[in-house]
């Protein structure tokens, strides 16, 4: 029961929209009824998964209240770090979930122009966001320097396709290779960075998709025929 | 006896690399503060994408999807810009929406960089509208396919779809004259190509941040109508507007500023890759020299 | 070129900037400034996910439909309809979702995951087989080895389709592990794996533009919007 009330859920949930991909969408309401049902599931089953991943973060949420008041219980060496993160959360879904410092009551949009939660995202999120990301900038500048190293063939094409690519990419580049007459004009770097991106790197890229379309398919057909196990399921379905 | 290649290659290879940071901060603030750059031609990829806009029936409306979040905005925000400026100045009314929970503020930004400062006579509701964002990723897009009210039954402001004269006679995304998706990643292009572009009769173009633009290239000319990547895709399409439009002079855009010290710091890393493989190279001599 | 500077007044831009130095004092090494960037950065993003899941789409998709009346408080002016029953499902299945907390009950999560796997696997697996299969393999033959513009062979685009074959075919020869790479198999196995390695030197210049793009962008706002040298 445990196991197998999940398997005919996905089972039949996953044949109903495979088939409906291949049904034309009712005109009017005297279609038959199994186009109509097939619609309806390809129209709703959509929305439906919308509403579980907002219960999802709504999990990921309470998860991340409990694992830090578990910390700050345990009086942990970082428990004062897990204070700094409950009382962001805890003001940020008060201000957010009571629309505070927009239109009146509840109403308008979440993030309208003065609402305190636009002001948190400018504030904080966006800047916190944003430079996060850009500390990669200097990993890669690091990274370069320390790994990328022409040892072989391989790593030599590697490395010679990304430095086309760098200097193609750039106006720098463009006046590097400006000299080389028009009818040679392809072996400019920034026509040979956009022939790299266009032609082997699309026929790389090419080969990596058909073999994970291919993944994809075997593995959606696996699931629905209940060939993969849940590893985190014992013999007991538990 | 260890050969004087030998030593030099291993200064080259215990470098800190908090000096490789500096020199690529350094790099980068001078550049942004003599203010070098130079406007960019659009090429076989990017030119397409701005065809199609100067070409699309009168008063065809343009669904500009914003998938990102504020750590891919430098470079995806000037498309998103540059995108705005032309559809209003062409006279195609722009709906914008976010597979994104950022995305509600990201189009707030657009509309008050853009459309408020250089549009000030663009009325929302006429001009354009702003669906926000919604939960749900390819699931949104599917549900979006025959009827924007699914999931849509009206927009941020809380205007009914029907009552917004900018979707007049739209009522699935088949019905607009181009979709355009501005993707950091996943839910983004892909998706809207496979659940929107390779499902419905509708134009499809995209931009992209430089990570993800690689993957996306495949996809053109056959399913993408054009693609725009990383920051030179969108000095290409600002240079592009510039030529079409001289009102909107290139220099004074975004991307096309960004473009000078993206330069530089290219340049620092090429260097820093040579010089990593100047160090490989002395080691190789030292060893050939060594008996 | 450098003029004088003029420190911003608003105090939104301050906060942006001094979170912003927090989190490049990493570059040194590890510190508590960074850590308290981090902390308040993991609080805040997911207390705004979910404000933004709860308002964009569970109150309008959800509640809404199940409590048409609470619609007065977010849309005053809105018609009240009648509720929709249909909802209750999705109500449902998200209510076992959270049964995940109390471990005896734990099981009962099952069912929504299912319902997720099987409308993600139903989705996707035409979706990828027409888009990332069928017509990959169009646009790589499809398009013809021979194309002409105005009665002119075009050779480039000829040999360029002929490259993309080639290397299409040969990278997916190389990714089969079923037979072993030797003799012309072999030599077709290895001229793939150098095509793809002409492919990830393109996927890391790219990715290089793509991250200096974002430090680009943080400086701009530290010498714009902060210190207004720009």
């Amino acid at each position: 029961m445990k196991q197998r009330v999940p398997q005919i859920i996905l089972s039949v949930t996953a044949v109903l929209l495979i088939i409906s991909a291949f049904i034309a969408r009712p005109e009017d309401g005297n279609a038959p009824y199994v186009q109509r049902m097939l619609a309806f599931a390809d129209q709703e089953f959509a929305t439906w998964f919308s509403i579980l991943t907002v219960f999802a973060f709504l999990l990921g949420g309470l998860n991340l209240v409990a694992t830090h008041l578990v910390k700050i219980r345990d009086r942990g060496p970082d428990r004062y770090y897990s204070l700094v993160t409950l009382v962001s959360f805890v003001i940020v879904l008060v201000v957010g979930m009571a629309k505070l410092g927009g239109p009146p009551g509840l109403q308008g949009d979440v993030t309208a122009p003065g609402s305190w939660l636009s002001t948190v995202f400018d504030a904080v999120l966006s800047p916190l966001h944003a430079t996060l990301y850009s500390l990669l900038a200097f990993y890669i500048a690091s990274a370069s320097y320390r790994a990328f190293r022409a040892r072989s063939l391989e790593s030599t094409l590697l490395l010679a396709s990304a430095l086309v690519v760098l200097l193609g990419r750039i106006p720098a580049g463009r006046y590097l290779t400006a000299w080389i007459p028009e009818p040679v004009a392809f072996l400019r770097v920034e026509e040979l960075s956009l022939w790299i991106l266009r032609v082997p790197n699309t026929a790389g890229q090419r080969a990596l998709m058909i073999g994970i379309a291919l993944g994809v398919i075997a593995l959606a057909v696996r699931m629905i025929a209940g060939l993969e196990k849940d590893p985190r399921s014992g013999g007991d379905g538990s | 006896m260890i050969h004087r290649y030998d030593r030099l290659a291993s200064r080259l290879e215990s470098l800190d690399r908090r000096w490789i940071f500096l020199v690529l901060a350094a790099v980068v603030v001078v550049s942004l503060l003599t203010g070098v750059s130079t406007p960019d031609r659009a090429t076989s990829v990017v030119q397409p994408i701005y065809d199609r806009i100067e070409n699309l029936p009168a008063g065809a409306p343009i669904l500009l999807s914003l998938d990102y979040s504020p750590s891919s905005a430098p470079e995806l925000e000037p498309m998103a810009d540059a995108l705005t400026q032309h559809a209003l100045l062409t006279g195609h009314p722009i709906c914008y929406m976010s597979l994104y929970p950022t995305g509600n503020n990201m189009i707030s930004r657009v509309e008050e960089r853009v459309i408020a400062r250089e549009f000030p006579q663009a009325a929302p509701g006429r001009d354009w509208v702003s669906l926000g964002f919604q939960v749900g990723g390819e699931m949104l897009i599917n549900s979006l396919r025959d009827s924007l009210t699914a999931r849509y039954p009206t927009d941020v402001a809380g205007r009914p779809l029907r009552q917004i004269a900018a979707l007049r006679g739209v009522r699935g995304l088949a019905d607009f004259g181009l979709i355009v998706s501005l993707s950091a990643g996943q839910p983004g292009l892909k998706e809207w190509i496979l659940y929107a572009g390779d499902v419905l009769d509708v134009p499809l173009a995209g931009g992209c941040t430089g990570v993800g633009a690689p993957q996306f290239f495949p996809y053109y000319p056959l399913q993408i109508l054009g693609l725009m990547s990383a920051l030179k895709g969108a000095a290409e399409y600002e240079g592009a507007l510039a030529r079409g439009h001289p009102e909107f002079v290139a220099a004074n855009q975004q991307a096309t500023r960004g473009m000078g010290p993206q330069s530089a710091a290219h340049l620092v890393i090429v260097a820093f890759i040579l010089l990593g493989n100047a160090g490989l190279l002395l080691r190789r001599l030292a060893r050939r020299r060594t008996p | 070129m450098i003029a004088a500077i003029h420190l911003s007044g608003d105090l939104q831009v301050w906060i942006g900037a001094l979170l912003t130095l927090m989190v490049f004092s990493f570059l040194w090494r590890d510190n508590p400034f960074y850590k308290f960037a981090e902390h308040v950065f993991v609080g805040v993003s997911a207390a705004y996910w979910m404000v933004m899941g709860f308002w964009t789409t569970l109150w309008p998709a959800l509640v809404l439909k199940l409590f048409p009346a609470a619609g007065r408080w977010s849309s005053p002016e809105a018609p009240v309809g009648a509720w929709d029953p249909v909802a209750l499902i999705p109500a449902a299945l998200g209510l076992l979702m959270l049964a995940r907390l109390w471990p005896r009950l734990s099981w009962l999560g099952k069912w929504p995951t299912a319902f997720a796997l099987g409308t993600t696997a139903g989705y996707s697996l035409v979706r990828y087989l027409r888009s990332d299969f069928l017509y990959q393999i169009q646009a790589t033959i499809g398009a013809g080895l021979a194309p002409t513009a105005a009665g002119r062979w075009l050779w480039q685009e000829s040999l360029a389709q002929l490259l993309v074959l080639a290397g299409t075919v040969s990278g997916l020869v190389y990714f089969v592990n079923t037979r072993e790479q030797k003799g012309a198999y072999g030599r077709v196995a290895r001229w793939g794996l150098l095509v793809l390695m002409i492919t990830f030197g393109a996927s890391f210049g790219s990715a290089v533009m793509g991250r200096v793009a974002l430090l680009v962008g943080r400086f701009q706002e530290l010498l714009g919007p902060w210190l207004g040298i720009l």
